[in-house]
């Protein structure tokens, strides 16, 4: 058992480098970015730009240490073949064009580099997922690099299951799994995960589908809609962060 | 040998004990046995004393008889208690109103949904515990879901205009241990009695702890949830509530543990949105939900002294606002709440 005091504790379990999402307010919210030890959750409907933040997330871990950043690289699962290269590929080359406009660094990572960084691994089903997030510590210690994890998304596959009791029972043993691989890897989780209708107190009203087991294990979820920002775990406690304009 | 002397003089008074003799008693003086204590702990007296078994557990019960009516009330409760105040204005006029201001020893339980602010609580506790109180008062922060950060504590601590030194001070004064199974949340609170009760060994910063925040225990206790893991649940807080009272009797340490809550409907489903056949009378009263899912079952309720209950205002839709509700008491009225405002600065 280790005690330490505050200072001790942020000197030892929080790097001072984070992943940036690049959106301003949203980064400053979080103290600059996504960082390592915590599992975020991303929310929205589809097409609010989940998937986009993702990829742009696998993206920016890359950023060199002497541009701030955490120089890792990112592990894709991807569970409802969302994932596309093409866009990929675009964003690593708008990334590329601003970091050397920005830093003029001879060692600033080429698109290419940055594709080759990013892992990707198809999971077709809640099985496939578990299996996974299960081998996750052998990836980790074969390319202890990596520095981001993100499953895109987690309720896709966990909802292929029919019996709710089933779901519960493996997304805790999912959780209970990612927090001990936290423990022994510097590691941040970025899942994704849906909109559905749940019922509270006769009424139906839109929030996070999971259940709120799974929210608790969730240190920040992020919500996306068309046009505006939030975070906070409910529908009713969201705090808007910002408007989108794009 | 006044000890000794009054263990004998105890011995006359009981019915069973006066039959001893003064031989047995130099018998028990040999065998180092000279308070009633030692009598009473002592396995083998009917053998050293050559008596049957039936006599000594006799002796024995009619000496702790005398011994428990000893202890004088007046020692337990010191005439004037140490008060430790939470810093949060309205909440300690409403502790004071329902008789339970924070003292060492006590256990309290914050219960609230996701997002409520229990965290934030906490932090805003620790806080205000190490301000208020001088250097040798210092917190335990037990974080069993990573949610701990200095960088808020830094924040509150910035808000209320400290300089730079004093927030260095303070944030010394806040021990985090991170325990993310049930096993080491027990774990760490046993090598924190260890430490408190090693009187050798230096002051060093975790033995100035005098409360122990626990956020939370729900985390802990989630994984055991499954049929085949139920009495591993239960014996898992039975252990817990042990090691707290020991801390808290014999170091006076006080305790808050933050606990999740869930709205009924998903209790039962999982957590989904697939309990849409399911009737609506099932409905439960919107004033007993919060109770009846606590999570933690019966017994969890009866190790608390004091539940509050943090929650979102129904009607409001004013940022920030939350609801912190009295639940049980059981040292006076189970009513009261008051309002208080997450802020930059903590909660206030």
């Amino acid at each position: 058992m280790e005690f330490l005091t505050a200072k001790q504790y942020l000197r030892k379990h929080c790097s001072s480098q984070r992943i940036k999402t690049d959106i301003g307010p949203l980064d400053k919210f979080l103290r600059g970015g996504i960082r390592t030890g915590k599992v975020y959750e991303i929310v929205g409907k589809p097409g609010t730009g989940g998937t986009q933040l993702c990829m742009k997330l696998c993206l920016n871990v890359q950023i060199l240490k002497d541009a701030r950043g955490l120089a890792g690289k990112a592990l894709y699962l991807d569970t409802r073949m969302a994932f596309n290269p093409d866009a990929l590929r675009n964003l690593a080359e708008d990334l590329a064009k601003s970091l050397d406009r920005r830093w003029q660094m001879e060692s600033t990572p080429s698109a290419s580099d940055l594709l080759r960084n990013v892992h990707y691994l198809e999971c077709r089903n809640a099985a496939q997922l578990v299996a996974g997030i299960l081998n996750c510590h052998k990836y980790l210690e074969d390319d202890p690099n990596i520095k981001l994890i993100v499953v895109d998304s987690i309720s896709f596959a966990i909802r292929m299951l029919d019996n709710v009791f089933e779901r519960t029972e493996l997304l805790m043993e999912l959780h209970d799994y990612m927090r001990n691989l936290q423990t022994n890897h510097d590691v941040a989780f970025v899942l994704t995960n849906d909109l559905g209708y749940r019922r509270h107190r006769r009424r139906f009203r839109l929030d996070a589908v999971l259940g709120q087991k799974h929210a608790h294990f969730i240190h920040k979820r992020i919500w996306f809609t068309e046009t505006e920002c939030f975070v906070g775990k409910t529908q009713k406690a969201k705090r808007l962060i910002c408007k989108l304009s794009e | 040998m006044g000890s000794c002397e009054e263990l004998q003089s105890l011995l006359s008074l009981t019915k069973t004990g006066k039959q001893l003799s003064q031989y047995h008693i130099k018998l028990l003086q040999k065998q180092n046995i000279n308070t009633a204590e030692d009598f009473v702990e002592a396995d083998t007296v009917d053998q050293i004393l050559a008596v049957s078994r039936d006599t000594t557990y006799e002796i024995k019960r009619e000496l702790l008889d005398l011994i428990v009516g000893k202890v004088k009330l007046k020692s337990v409760y010191q005439p004037n208690p140490v008060n430790y105040s939470t810093g949060i204005e309205e909440l300690d006029n409403l502790l004071e109103s329902i008789g339970q201001p924070f003292r060492p020893g006590r256990v309290w339980e914050i219960i609230g949904e996701s997002d409520a602010g229990k965290t934030e609580l906490l932090h805003t506790l620790a806080i205000n515990f190490v301000c208020r109180n001088g250097v040798n008062c210092g917190i335990l922060f037990v974080d069993t879901n990573s949610g701990f950060e200095t960088e808020r504590l830094e924040e509150i601590l910035q808000q209320r205009q400290l300089d730079e030194d004093a927030v260095d001070k303070y944030l010394d004064q806040i021990n985090v241990v991170k325990a993310i199974s049930a096993q080491s949340l027990l774990m760490a609170l046993e090598s924190l009695h260890e430490q408190l009760s090693d009187r050798k060994a230096n002051l060093n910063h975790v033995s100035r702890t005098k409360v122990v925040l626990i956020d939370s225990l729900t985390a802990c206790f989630i994984m055991l949830r499954s049929s085949s893991n139920r009495n591993k649940g239960r014996s898992f807080l039975t252990e817990l509530a042990m090691i707290m009272r020991k801390l808290a009797v014999e170091h006076g340490i006080a305790f808050i543990v933050g606990n999740l809550t869930f709205v009924p409907e998903d209790e039962t489903d999982g957590g989904d949105d697939a309990d849409d056949n399911d009737d609506g009378s099932t409905q439960i009263d919107s004033d007993a939900w919060q109770e009846d899912c606590t999570y933690l079952g019966d017994y969890w309720c009866s190790v608390c002294t004091l539940t509050l209950a943090l929650e979102l205002p129904e009607d409001s839709h004013s940022d920030g606002l939350r609801l912190l509700k009295v639940l049980s008491n059981s040292c006076g009225a189970s009513e009261g709440s008051c309002l208080l405002r997450i802020t930059d600065a903590g909660l206030i």
